[in-house]
């Protein structure tokens, strides 16, 4: 079996929204994957289901076999939209939590990192410049030897070199067993990490298909593709 | 696990907490040698003016409400920083990096429930040497109030020599005290967690409102369960006993030892009726934003 990820039927509604309706998804290992849709189209709340942070009012989600629980969450790494982290802690402090609860953690690995980012590990978290932040979450997440990387627009607020920066920072890291999927909006940027792509709109998975397959039988890259189907 | 989840949580609290309870004893401390520089204001100036006695003496009485004021401020403070640590750290973004760590919702509640038991206990006792400072060395001309001290040593005595007190009282006081104590600190704890919790779940925009809330009606709630159960087994002890027994067979202390473990078990049933319902919703409501 080379699926890591499979999702049932999931629904979800807030109050009067439908916020997923009907998604099914199976996902193999090894892959970096792109959950793309539009400003609310369902992402993050797919996401969210899948890190154990939302209940779905309908349908399972199977991470390696196993429902949602701690034991999913031992080996699937969640960068969310936001800071996440105590900012009255020092980021090296943020080093030891991690690697205090998660045994998939590489310490060095991540203490590595800051400094070829030259991240002083001393100042407090909440010092950091927005920027700044969001990379030493990206190291925290991506120095872990997970088997599914949850990330949640980690391209979303910096500036395009640190895109690059961060870019490679998934991709060089992320073991070979594991699967990445990377939401964003920021299709160009993405695309050329890509092996797959998911088309989600209103809630609802449009299209799943490889970065290949839609190069060879359509003849556009995702992010002309993406224009394309999202039309307004 | 929960040991880790611990850690996280009492270091947290200490770096919010430990300042506010140095600043409890330093300004006893503050408020208690104001208190000897006016003693010795008044024994050299010998009445010189009646002026600055006044001046002296009101500035003083607006201190000693400030001070105290003060430490009434610190307690308050202190429940709504271990209440602040709770709610962020489930509720705001923090709730994200805590309901992904590979822990049970039960071990969050857990690690929540005893750092903050911990550490109320701990500003309790830095509240108690605060006041203690004050009364000892602030209340009297002399360094040390002996008089203070004194009543203290009687009502010890006293405590020790009292002919009603058996072996068997000196150990159960101890022990009943200590979990009469534990027991409604808990379960203050645990119910107000309940209240943020179902105050998140009843109103997304107003959180702390819906927690004020919900306090009113879990506690409502809790209170009309007690007094009913307890009005029920009064009633069915009073019909299984004669009219005389109970009272005739405890003799001394048992009777006030009873009332108090009664008290202590329902104490206990509330807060673990408070800790199973919070983990519930937590585990199965739980929808961060």
């Amino acid at each position: 079996m080379n699926e890591l990820l499979v999702c049932k039927d999931l629904e979800k509604n807030y109050s009067f929204v439908k916020a997923l309706n009907n998604v099914n998804l199976n996902l193999e290992k090894g892959k970096i994957i792109g959950l793309l849709g539009p400003n609310g189209s369902g992402k993050t709340t797919l996401i969210k289901i899948i890190a154990g942070l939302l209940k779905a009012d309908k349908g399972e989600v199977f991470i390696d076999g196993e429902k949602v629980s701690e034991k999913t969450k031992s080996f699937v790494s969640y960068l969310p939209e936001r800071n996440y982290l105590d900012d009255t802690m020092k980021v090296y402090e943020t080093v030891d939590l991690f690697s205090d609860f998660y045994d998939d953690f590489d310490k060095e690995a991540a203490f590595r990192m800051l400094e070829n980012l030259d991240i002083d590990i001393n100042r407090k978290f909440k010092n950091l410049s927005k920027g700044m932040k969001e990379k030493v979450q990206l190291v925290l997440v991506m120095s872990r030897k997970a088997k599914l990387y949850l990330l949640d627009e980690p391209i979303g607020g910096v500036d395009p070199a640190t895109r690059d920066y961060i870019l490679n920072t998934i991709v060089s890291n992320y073991a070979k067993e594991s699967t990445v999927i990377i939401s964003t909006h920021l299709i160009a940027d993405v695309e050329k990490v890509l092996d797959e792509f998911i088309f989600i709109k209103n809630g609802e998975i449009v299209l799943q298909t490889s970065v290949d397959n839609l190069r060879e039988q359509k003849g556009v890259s995702v992010d002309e593709y993406f224009r394309e189907v999202f039309k307004c | 696990m929960l040991g880790k989840l611990i850690k996280y949580d009492f270091k947290a609290l200490k770096k919010t907490l430990l300042p506010l309870c140095f600043g409890a004893v330093a300004l006893s401390v503050f408020v208690t040698i104001l208190m000897k520089l006016f003693y010795l204001y008044q024994d050299y100036s010998q009445n010189l003016s009646r002026v600055l006695d006044d001046i002296f003496g009101t500035v003083l009485t607006l201190l000693l409400i400030f001070g105290f004021l003060g430490l009434v401020a610190a307690a308050i403070v202190s429940w709504f920083l271990i209440l602040k640590r709770y709610y962020q750290n489930l509720f705001k973004d923090d709730g994200y990096l805590t309901f992904t760590l590979p822990v049970k919702t039960s071990g969050i509640l857990l690690s929540k429930l005893i750092s903050s038991t911990i550490w109320s206990l701990i500003t309790s006792l830095f509240a108690i040497v605060s006041i203690a400072i004050f009364v000892v060395f602030g209340t009297s001309r002399q360094f040390i109030n002996m008089d203070a001290i004194d009543t203290f040593s009687r009502i010890w005595e006293t405590y020790w020599s009292t002919p009603l007190l058996t072996l068997k009282d000196y150990i159960i006081i101890p022990i009943i005290f200590t979990l009469l104590v534990l027991s409604s600190v808990v379960q203050n704890i645990l119910l107000l967690f309940l209240a943020i919790t179902l105050g998140n779940q009843v109103s997304r925009k107003h959180k702390i409102l819906g927690s004020v809330g919900m306090y009113f009606v879990v506690n409502t709630v809790a209170s009309i369960i007690v007094s009913t159960a307890m009005i029920l087994l009064t009633y069915a002890g009073l019909e299984q006993i004669d009219n005389d027994s109970i009272f005739s067979i405890t003799p001394g202390m048992d009777i006030v030892y009873i009332y108090l473990s009664v008290a202590i078990v329902i104490s206990t049933a509330l807060s673990v009726a408070y800790f199973f319902v919070n983990k519930y919703i937590l585990k199965n409501h739980l929808n961060l934003e």
